[in-house]
C-alpha cells in the first residue's frame, strides 16, 4: 500500500516538473494568492463586532483560526464572524491552482470593559506633525486610522518615549496593552522594547514586565498590540518605557535615517 | 535578486493552514501556465524576459519603458551605472547608456521630423532632458522659474512628459508642486496649469488622440486614484475615478488605456499592485493581477488577487499588444513581459 502511494505521488511530481520545465511562462502553482480581505478597519469595538471576509476570485477557500480567551476555533469561512470579546483571527486564502496567501492576522480589542486612567506625562513630547489631539490620544479608546496624517496618532522620530499614568482605581493582576503602528514604507516601525513599571505610590516603581521586539524585517502594514501581564498587587501608577528603533534597517530604502514610532492608545484590562 | 527567487522566498508559511482545513494538504496542483487579466485582455507571464547580469547591468528602480519604431525597447532606471537599457523584443540587450540621471523617472518617445527622441524627467536634477535614442543630449529644460510658481529649482520634481503633434512639450511636476508646464517645441514656456487645486501626485501624462481631431491630455492623479482629462490649453474637462488604484502614467494603444497600478487600498499592504486596462470610454475592462472588473459591475471592488507584481510602475505595449511591466522598489528586478493570448 505504501509503495502504491509512493508511485502515485511520484507520478504527480514528475508530471508537475515536466510541465514546469517545458513552459517558458510563469506557472500558476508558483504564484501565491493575495491576502484575504476583511472589512474590519477598527480593531477597537464596544460590546460586539462583526467581521466579513472576502476574496475576489472564484473557488477560493478562506481558512480561519479564531482565538479568544475561552476557545480556539478553526474552519472555512461562510458568513461574518461575530465577536463579543478580545480576539485574534488568522485567515489564509487557499485555491488548488495557486500557493496559499500569507496569513492575514486581525486582532480585535473590546474597549468598553477596560480600566480608566489619567495620563500624567509623556516624555518627550510627540513631534509637532503627529501630535494633534495630544495626550488624550492615548486614552480616548478610539483607534487611529491607517493613514499616518490622520489625527489620533502620537509620532516620535528616533526617540525613546516614557508615558506615566495614574489608574482611577488600584489594580491587581492586570494586563497592559499598547497600540502601535507598523508602516515600514512610511518609515514607521514597531518599538524595539517596552518596559512596564508599576507603583502603589507613584514614587517607588518595580518592573512588571518587558517585551523585546528585535524583528524589523519586511512586514506588511499592521497595527501592533504588545501585551504585558502583571501580578502586582495594589498597583495605582504605571510607567511605560518604550525604546524606539533608532535607525531604519539596511534593507530599507531610507536606511540610515531615523525611524518613527507611532502610538495611539494604552489599554488596561 | 532574481524574480523567480523572490517569488520563492516570499511564499507564505503554509504549514498551519493545512492543519486548519486539510484541503491543501491533499490536493495536487497541476502545472499550467498562469493566465492573468480578463475578457478580451488576458496574458501569460514571462518573468525571465530581459533578465541580465545585475553586476554588469544593474537596476535600482525600473521606472518606465517605451518602444521605438524599429521595435527596440528602452527601459529607464535610476541606477547611474546604466540609466537606459535597450532591449529587443526577445529580451536581449542591444545597448545601454546614461550615468548622469540619479532621479531618472519619466520616459517618453516622440518622433519629430522623422527622427525619434527620448524625453527623460529627473526629479533629483530637477530637469527634463531630451536626448537621441543613443543618449546624446539635445535639449534640457530646467525648473520653470519664469512661471513665478517656484521659489527654487528644488521644488520642481518632474515625473513625466507628453509631446503634442506640433512638438509642444507638457511636463507633469508630479513629485513637486503639481503643475503641468506647457512649452513650445523649442522649450519656451507657454502656459502652466493644474497645481494642487487639481492634483495630488500628478504622476503621469500622455496625449489622448482617440477622438479624431480633438487631442486631449490624460493626466493621472495617483493619490486621488483619478485619471483627469485636460484640453491642450489647460482647461479641465472631466475625470475618471478608479477607486483604490494608485495609477501611474496612462499609456494609450489603440482604443485602450493601460495603467500600471503601484499599489491598491486592498489588501492593506504595500505589495498590492496590478495593471488596469480601460476601454475607449475609460471603463475598466481587465485587471491583470487583480479582480475581474466586470464581475459585479462594481469598479470599487478592484483589488489584487494574485501576487504577480510588486510595485508596477509603467506598462509598455508593443506592436503585438504584449505588455512590459517596469516595477519600482521590487528587489531590483528586470521587467516582466505579459504575452497576450
Amino acid at each position: 500500500m505504501f509503495f502504491l502511494c509512493w508511485i502515485i505521488g511520484l507520478c504527480f511530481a514528475c508530471q508537475s516538473k515536466r510541465a514546469t520545465e517545458s513552459s517558458p511562462f510563469l506557472q500558476a502553482e508558483e504564484v501565491a494568492l493575495s491576502n484575504p480581505m476583511a472589512s474590519f478597519s477598527n480593531p477597537f469595538f464596544q460590546q460586539k463586532t462583526s467581521i466579513p471576509l472576502s476574496f475576489a476570485l472564484k473557488d477560493v477557500d478562506l481558512a480561519y483560526m479564531l482565538r479568544t480567551k475561552e476557545k480556539t476555533q478553526t474552519g472555512i469561512y461562510e458568513s461574518p464572524l461575530v465577536l463579543e470579546e478580545d480576539f485574534v483571527l488568522k485567515v489564509v486564502a487557499q485555491h488548488t491552482d495557486y500557493k496559499n496567501s500569507d496569513t492575514l492576522k486581525i486582532e480585535g480589542l473590546r474597549v468598553d470593559n477596560k480600566k480608566s486612567f489619567q495620563i500624567l506625562q509623556i516624555l518627550p513630547a510627540a513631534d509637532k506633525k503627529y501630535s494633534e489631539g495630544g495626550k488624550d490620544n492615548l486614552q480616548d479608546r478610539k483607534k487611529a486610522s491607517a493613514y499616518v496624517s490622520a489625527k489620533g496618532w502620537l509620532g516620535f522620530n528616533g526617540q525613546n518615549v516614557q508615558v506615566d499614568l495614574k489608574l482611577d482605581q488600584a489594580l491587581s493582576d492586570f494586563t497592559c496593552i499598547l497600540s502601535c503602528f507598523v508602516n515600514q514604507n512610511a518609515w514607521i516601525f514597531a518599538p524595539e522594547s517596552i518596559l512596564v513599571l508599576g507603583s502603589a505610590d507613584g514614587e517607588n516603581f518595580v518592573e512588571l514586565g518587558a517585551i523585546e521586539h528585535n524583528d524589523h524585517s519586511r512586514q506588511p502594514m499592521q497595527f501592533y498590540f504588545p501585551k504585558i501581564h502583571s501580578h502586582l498587587k495594589n498597583c495605582k501608577y504605571l510607567r511605560f518605557q518604550i525604546q524606539a528603533l533608532r535607525q531604519l534597517p539596511e534593507w530599507h530604502a531610507g536606511a540610515g535615517n531615523t525611524a518613527w514610532l507611532f502610538l495611539d492608545e494604552i489599554l488596561i484590562e | 535578486m532574481k524574480r523567480r527567487k523572490f517569488l520563492g522566498t516570499t511564499a507564505p508559511l503554509l504549514a498551519s493552514p493545512f492543519l486548519w482545513t486539510g484541503r491543501a494538504a491533499f490536493s495536487f496542483p497541476s502545472s499550467k501556465d498562469l493566465i492573468i487579466g480578463h475578457h478580451s485582455h488576458r496574458y501569460k507571464v514571462d518573468t525571465k524576459w530581459g533578465d541580465l547580469d545585475p553586476k554588469k547591468h544593474p537596476i535600482k528602480d525600473a521606472h518606465e519603458m517605451v518602444q521605438s519604431k524599429d521595435g527596440a525597447l528602452y527601459l529607464l532606471t535610476n541606477h547611474t551605472q546604466n540609466n537606459v537599457l535597450v532591449y529587443d523584443t526577445a529580451g536581449r540587450l542591444i545597448n545601454s547608456w546614461g550615468k548622469e540621471y540619479p532621479g531618472a523617472h519619466g520616459l517618453t518617445i516622440s518622433e519629430e521630423g522623422g527622427t525619434e527622441y527620448l524625453y527623460l524627467t529627473d526629479y533629483e536634477r530637477h530637469e527634463v532632458i531630451k536626448t537621441t535614442l543613443e543618449g546624446r543630449v539635445v535639449m534640457t529644460l530646467p525648473c520653470p522659474l519664469d512661471s513665478e510658481q517656484y521659489e527654487s529649482p528644488e521644488a520642481y520634481k518632474p515625473t513625466e512628459t507628453a509631446i503634442a503633434p506640433n512638438g509642444d512639450i507638457y511636463v507633469a511636476d508630479g513629485y513637486g508642486e503639481q503643475w503641468i508646464i506647457h512649452y513650445d517645441a523649442k522649450g519656451r514656456l507657454k502656459n502652466i496649469f493644474g497645481g494642487r487645486e487639481h492634483f495630488k501626485n500628478a504622476h503621469g501624462i500622455c496625449l489622448d488622440q482617440r477622438q479624431v481631431g480633438a487631442p486631449k491630455l490624460l493626466i493621472s492623479a495617483r493619490e486621488q486614484n483619478k485619471l483627469k482629462t485636460f484640453s491642450l490649453d489647460g482647461e479641465f474637462l472631466e475625470e475618471t475615478h478608479i477607486p483604490g488604484a494608485f495609477i501611474c502614467r496612462p499609456v494609450i494603444r489603440g482604443e485602450e488605456v493601460y495603467l500600471a497600478t503601484l499599489v491598491s487600498k486592498m489588501p492593506m499592504d504595500s505589495q498590492s499592485g496590478f495593471i488596469c486596462i480601460l476601454d475607449k470610454n475609460n471603463q475598466v475592462i481587465s485587471v491583470p493581477g487583480g479582480s475581474d472588473p466586470l464581475q459585479k459591475g462594481d469598479v470599487s471592488r478592484l483589488q489584487q488577487t494574485l501576487r504577480v507584481f510588486q510595485h508596477p510602475h509603467d506598462v509598455c505595449v508593443d506592436r503585438d499588444e504584449n505588455l512590459y511591466v517596469a516595477q519600482w522598489n521590487s528587489g531590483q528586478t528586470y521587467p516582466i513581459k505579459l504575452i497576450r493570448i
